[in-house]
């Protein structure tokens, strides 16, 4: 038996927790809103926390928009009021879920990466595009838009405005992404190992780059792993749950 | 029947002998030694379960007696789930591993009972339910919990196990 002394720590059972990312939501994809409160309202439940890993929204241009997210946010509400911890990493699509937001749905916005603290050692949780460095684009794009002073600056400007802002930005991002090779889009795989070395972490979930999967890593001789979550679509969304220190796939419709 | 009489209130057991013959005689010895006495709830996450029985205020871990076969898969037969109010034993990852540490579902737990001789099947032994105090296992799964050392969901004002009183 191999004998390291937190082993012994008598922390089975482990509560169930969920992961996932990318979905998306926006008024017109009514299909993935509703497996999202179906999975809040059932599955969901039956875990102590649950984590979403970025891109909850399709668009987010500012906690005063009313018109988005209500419906989410009440789901949020009622699995937070339940006693359910939901955490939220933000993503490229929804990096300005604020304050009002969290105390509306009761969630924690967490820092991107973030560490869940195990019995079997930590996971590394994160959206993922900070990952895609061989876009440098998208890297400059990110950098500004992550700064504090660009956001306090958009933030003052109307809404209607901003809702303008955010449709041209997401069209010049459609447009461009033929022109970019398909490798460059996805994480690199030298940053993900530079991160789990760093953080002395064996495992990853991230999202982002819509190609679900996961990966075997061999970090300094050592098997590490990075999981990555699946876009929701109309028909189907996708989740990890993690149980006792396994983590499966689910398929949530 | 086992009293467990906490800082804040008694929580009566009905304990399974019959089904669960080992664990329960193994939880009875610990309670008939006066082990429990004076340990904590060391671990409380809210929408899941309570656990303790393992350390002393201070958190303090004790010296327990060698574990014990898990009889999981003749309780789950039996009927002996983990459901709200059950009480079911903890253990480390070793399905085979549980001394004196004891957990109460505060919600259904299906997923934690028997399935299968696996890993992850094995599941966690119940053997006894909460007849009485319900009100105090709630009121103990909504404390404040935080960090301390290895520990996380541990309570930051201790709750106590005064004393465990075989009736």
């Amino acid at each position: 038996m191999a004998a390291r002394a937190q082993r012994l720590i008598q922390r089975f059972p482990e509560p169930i927790i969920h992961f996932i990312a990318d979905l998306h939501l926006a008024p017109e994809t009514p299909g993935a809103l509703a497996i999202f409160e179906r999975f809040l309202a059932g599955e969901a439940r039956h875990g102590s926390a649950l984590y979403i890993l970025g891109d909850l929204f399709d668009v987010w241009v500012g906690d005063d928009d009313r018109r988005s997210g209500q419906r989410v946010i009440a789901a949020l509400r009622a699995l937070t009021a339940a006693g359910v911890t939901v955490g939220l990493i933000p993503g490229n699509r929804d990096f300005l879920l604020g304050t009002r937001f969290a105390a509306a749905s009761g969630v924690e916005r967490l820092a991107d990466p973030s560490r869940l603290e195990l019995a079997e050692g930590p996971i590394l949780l994160s959206h993922g595009d900070a990952l895609c460095t061989a876009d440098t684009d998208y890297q400059a794009f990110r950098r500004q838009t992550r700064d504090p002073a660009w956001q306090a600056a958009f933030l003052a400007r109307p809404l209607t405005e901003r809702r303008a802002i955010a449709h041209r930005l997401r069209a010049d991002s459609e447009r461009a992404k033929p022109a970019k090779s398909w490798a460059s889009m996805d994480v690199e795989e030298a940053e993900v190992c530079a991160l789990l070395r760093a953080q002395r972490a064996k495992r990853l979930i991230h999202g982002h780059t819509h190609r679900p999967g996961n990966h075997v890593l061999d970090i300094d001789g050592q098997r590490a792993e990075r999981w990555v979550l699946g876009a929701w679509s109309e028909e189907q969304g996708d989740a990890l749950r993690l149980q006792d220190g396994v983590l499966t796939r689910l398929t949530l419709a | 029947m086992v009293k467990l009489h906490t800082s804040l209130g008694t929580i009566t057991l009905r304990i399974d002998e019959q089904n669960a013959p080992k664990t329960a005689r193994n939880f009875l010895d610990y309670v008939a030694s006066g082990y429990y006495d004076n340990t904590i709830f060391h671990r409380v996450i809210a929408h899941f379960m309570i656990q303790g029985g393992g350390f002393a205020p201070g958190m303090a871990e004790k010296e327990t007696r060698p574990p014990i076969e898990n009889e999981g898969a003749q309780t789950t037969a039996a009927g002996l789930r983990n459901k709200r109010g059950a009480i079911a034993m903890a253990r480390t990852s070793d399905p085979h591993s549980a001394t004196a540490q004891f957990f109460i579902n505060v919600v259904d737990n299906d997923f934690l009972d028997y399935t299968a001789p696996t890993a992850q099947g094995w599941g966690y032994c119940v053997f006894g339910e909460v007849c009485e105090g319900m009100d105090v296992v709630d009121k103990i799964r909504a404390v404040a919990t935080g960090r301390r050392g290895f520990h996380q969901d541990v309570p930051i004002q201790e709750v106590i196990i005064e004393r465990a009183e075989l009736c």
